[in-house]
């Protein structure tokens, strides 16, 4: 377990340390950062203070070590848009994006959980048949079309909520809403597949012929059972739920990270960027990693064979 | 439930403990949606000769006119008074051709690596699998805001990111299914009689994994327009004049108060498309695997 933990975080930090170089060299090598900073009508003096300014005067790998270095310090950079330090911009905002991603994923795991049991234990029933519809309409619908329809109909034709921002408690309904509704689609179908994946199971009819009520095989014997797959996937929406806010984000002006990652790259402030991909992907990596240790602790066999 | 309600409620219990049927799965809804694809493939190869006016025609004392369903502009014009069926008809025509480009490019990155891993085993596998992880690692959104931010915005970059963005998935679903169709004696038949390995791969490994990727390509390709809908969206995919249904949305959406019309039919068009492309792949998935293995 204790080698599964730090084999994990090992990994992790190495996987974070490789986003980070990844992006300096494509950022660095695709074009000249000045081009886009400079006013049209730059003198040559200009270009060359800020060139040595950015630190982009010096050859690549030096530039690469220097960056290493900052980065001890916790340093990525100056945005050249708003005069800040970029780092710190973003860490400014992930509050914002942290509150309505914690929103949707309780919203997500509240409804998903029921109704994928709820199908699996009526499987082949109309109810079932309901929630397959629904479920089969929610991932067909991308969040910024689901976004931009509830938002004419809810704030503009019936103005119930507002159109964007964050406030009361208001204004999280749309947004948690529009970013829950395909996790909940795809989590429901997953909960449901494992239910009755365990439901078609042996022990289950075992416990099915001496005579336990279907109350207590399903849950007793049958969630427990599908317990390990749904906890991984919960895990693994957040993937979606940090990604998802790039665009719910911008569609609702939430003063988040993702809208101010649209927001930098419009304006080709790199180090904002830069910074905003670091938080993000280390976030993502940390939650990859406690999953994958919560798996390995909820289900032995995982521990003993390793990775596949 | 009791014991009691159960039996006299047409058992549900027992149907729970039933493997899923396959039969009344592949129906209506599957034919419906497979006329739907077709007809949305017609009308995007045809949407030069249907459309009924120049999509990037501008006629700005048309701007903002409402359906008139029968006459032109059929479903409106949009704020420049272009007609809104006819940039419909190519926003169609960008948005599948986007999607068909951006599966076949990834689709052609991910097979072959995955094969090359699942064969080569040793250094070729850890590096690709590596490649793999790492990419798994990175919100894909945030892969194309990064190449959206390098590559500029367009069309092309749209299907480079779609195709940088998908590979992974071919890459673990060959390599993890090579790995069991490898074990298997007829493979091993071919091996001993002197076959050698790039033809066992292509004539004997290659037909016995083919169904589970075409149903990820399927499934891949309605995630790759709605993609390509959310990159056009955010003002990094297809630049105007060219048109999107992700861009009529974005459109759309700047003027929903006074116009609905703009928003409605391209939200409607991406919505109907993906449910339909979804519907034919999981109907595919239940026919090419009965059982349908779960994940």
């Amino acid at each position: 377990m204790t080698a599964t933990v730090i084999r994990r975080f090992g990994g992790a930090i190495l996987t974070i340390l490789a986003v980070l170089t990844f992006v300096f060299f494509v950022i660095r090598i695709t074009g000249d950062p000045t081009s886009y900073l400079l006013p049209f009508d730059y003198t040559d003096e200009q270009k060359a203070a800020l060139e040595a300014e950015l630190g982009v005067d010096k050859p690549l790998p030096q530039q690469y070590v220097a960056f290493l270095g900052d980065l001890m310090r916790g340093d990525l950079g100056f945005s050249h848009r708003w005069s800040e330090g970029a780092l710190g911009m973003v860490f400014d905002r992930l509050p914002a994006t942290f509150r309505l991603a914690s929103v949707a994923f309780l919203l997500t795991v509240s409804v998903s959980l029921p109704l994928g049991i709820l199908a699996a234990a009526r499987r082949g029933s109309a109810l079932d048949g309901i929630i397959g519809g629904a479920t089969t309409t929610g991932q067909a619908m991308p969040n910024f079309v689901l976004a931009v329809l509830l938002v004419w109909l809810f704030a503009v034709k019936l103005q119930w909520l507002p159109v964007g921002g964050e406030g009361g408690w208001k204004s999280y309904i749309l947004p948690a809403v529009t970013l829950a509704a395909f996790p909940i689609a795809s989590q429901t179908r997953i909960v449901r597949a494992a239910v009755s994946d365990v439901l078609t199971q042996d022990y289950i009819r075992t416990a099915r012929a001496k005579g336990l009520s279907s109350r207590t095989v399903l849950t007793t014997h049958a969630l427990r059972a599908a317990a390990v797959p749904i906890l991984t996937i919960i895990g693994l929406q957040w993937q979606y739920f940090l990604g998802g806010t790039v665009i719910i984000e911008t569609v609702f002006a939430w003063p988040g990270i993702g809208r101010l990652m649209v927001d930098a790259v419009q304006a080709r402030d790199f180090a904002v960027v830069q910074s905003g991909v670091f938080v993000l992907s280390s976030i993502f990596i940390a939650i990859n990693a406690l999953t994958d240790i919560a798996y390995s602790w909820a289900d032995p066999r995982y521990r003993a064979g390793g990775r596949a | 439930m009791s014991a009691a309600t159960a039996t006299t409620a047409g058992a549900p219990d027992a149907d729970a403990a039933r493997p899923p049927r396959r039969v009344p799965r592949f129906r209506i809804r599957t034919l419906v949606a497979l006329a739907v694809l077709a007809i949305a493939a017609l009308v995007a190869v045809l949407a030069n000769v249907l459309a009924p006016k120049d999509p990037a025609q501008a006629v700005v004392v048309d701007a903002l006119l409402g359906p008139s369903w029968s006459s032109s502009p059929i479903i409106g014009t949009d704020q420049i008074g272009r007609d809104l069926l006819s940039r419909l008809l190519f926003g169609l025509r960008t948005s599948l051709m986007v999607g068909f480009l951006a599966v076949l490019v990834s689709a052609s990155i991910g097979i072959t690596l995955g094969m090359m891993a699942g064969y080569a085993g040793s250094i070729a596998e850890w590096v690709i699998m590596r490649l793999v992880d790492f990419q798994m690692s990175v919100p894909g959104i945030l892969l194309v805001l990064v190449l959206a931010f390098v590559i500029g915005p367009g069309l092309g970059t749209t299907i480079i990111v779609l195709g940088i963005g998908g590979w992974v998935q071919y890459a673990r679903m060959s390599r993890a299914e090579i790995r069991v169709v490898s074990q298997q004696q007829y493979i091993l038949a071919a091996r001993s009689v002197g076959v050698g390995t790039l033809r066992i791969a292509l004539r004997h490994t290659f037909p016995n994994i083919a169904n589970t990727l075409v149903v990820l390509a399927v499934l891949q390709f309605g995630q790759a327009i709605i993609l390509e809908a959310s990159i056009s969206f955010l003002g990094f995919g297809v630049q105007s004049p060219n048109t999107s249904l992700g861009l009529m949305v974005k459109d759309g959406r700047d003027f929903m108060a006074i116009a609905w019309w703009m928003l409605v039919f391209p939200a409607a068009a991406i919505f109907i498309l993906v449910l339909a492309i979804n519907i034919v792949g999981d109907s595919l998935q239940d026919w090419f695997d009965p059982v349908r293995r779960r994940r």
